[in-house]
């Protein structure tokens, strides 16, 4: 999982952090409680597919794609997110792709013509996206008060519904292992 | 009208420029590319749109060069109509891999939502 964030702005790992629990308090939850995705993706009134639903045959994609998002035919906003990874992986890139629409992420205009089979890549978007989707998953104080409550990283992920994985990027990237080291040694 | 990337010319305009060059040093000069990503371009996967737009600055071409038209185009929408608002993919994708996510894409897209 990636560590850098050196694009994000000032500020915005703060704003991240409320809005999870902001949208939390929106759905009568409290900032301990996990947030399943498609919770959270009803809320912002976007619709989810899993990628197998297509008609296509899509083994091509099973190791290359996470999510994408689409305004439909009939103007309502869709999510389709690869079925083939893990719980805890689905439940990651939804909320990343969820993130992206919360931020309002524009599709950015290149200037130049491309072909219709290529996507654009926007690094500072996706730096905020994947830090935004991974609060929105495990807010950093119920994430203190699990690590200080001495839960193993296993168990923090089966009850925030996410993966191994990305409760070690949390716990990287709140530095709340750090924070709980410095308060403990304080009381001695 | 739909179009795709013409991997080929692609490919091959890479490995003449970057001639007895290694890829990394080749991807070190075109900036912002990785080697392993520059080696799967020469491969013939389709990159995502910065490392291609990038990769043309270095070969000296426009992004068009490297535009095919789909002329046996069967869809009744154009993909190019379709907006999609992100997508979390590799930074390259296999010629298949790529057609297929436009297909994918359509099918979403005119897909009823209850």
């Amino acid at each position: 999982m990636k560590n850098s964030s050196s694009l994000l702005d000032k500020g915005f790992k703060a704003k991240a952090e409320r809005k999870s629990v902001e949208l939390r308090k929106s759905l009568g939850l409290t900032e301990n409680c996990p947030l399943p995705a498609e919770l959270l993706a009803e809320y912002l009134n976007i619709t989810i597919y899993p990628l197998t639903s297509a008609s296509q045959n899509i083994d091509c994609l099973k190791e290359n794609i996470s999510a994408f998002t689409l305004s439909n035919e009939a103007g309502k906003r869709v999510l389709v997110h690869n079925d083939f990874h893990t719980k805890g992986r689905q439940q990651s890139d939804i909320m990343h792709e969820l993130a992206h629409i919360i931020c309002e992420h524009k599709v950015k205009d290149y200037g130049v013509p491309l072909p219709s089979n290529m996507r654009g890549y926007d690094g500072k978007n996706e730096e905020e996206a994947i830090y935004l989707g991974g609060c929105l998953q495990i807010p950093r104080e119920a994430l203190v008060r699990c690590v200080k409550n001495k839960m193993t990283n296993e168990t923090i992920a089966d009850y925030f519904l996410a993966s191994k994985e990305m409760v070690t990027y949390r716990i990287n990237i709140t530095g709340v292992n750090k924070q709980i080291f410095a308060s403990q040694k304080w009381k001695k | 009208m739909t179009s795709h990337l013409n991997t080929e010319l692609l490919s091959s305009m890479l490995k003449a420029k970057r001639g007895n060059s290694g890829l990394r040093a080749a991807a070190e000069e075109i900036g912002n590319v990785s080697a392993a990503t520059l080696s799967r371009i020469e491969q013939g996967n389709v990159p995502d749109v910065e490392t291609f737009i990038t990769i043309c600055k270095w070969l000296g071409a426009s992004t068009e060069d490297f535009i095919i038209e789909n002329l046996d185009e069967k869809r009744d929408v154009s993909t190019q109509d379709i907006v999609i608002a992100h997508l979390r993919a590799d930074k390259t994708l296999t010629k298949e891999a790529a057609t297929t996510l436009v297909d994918v894409i359509n099918h979403f897209y005119k897909l009823p939502t209850p």
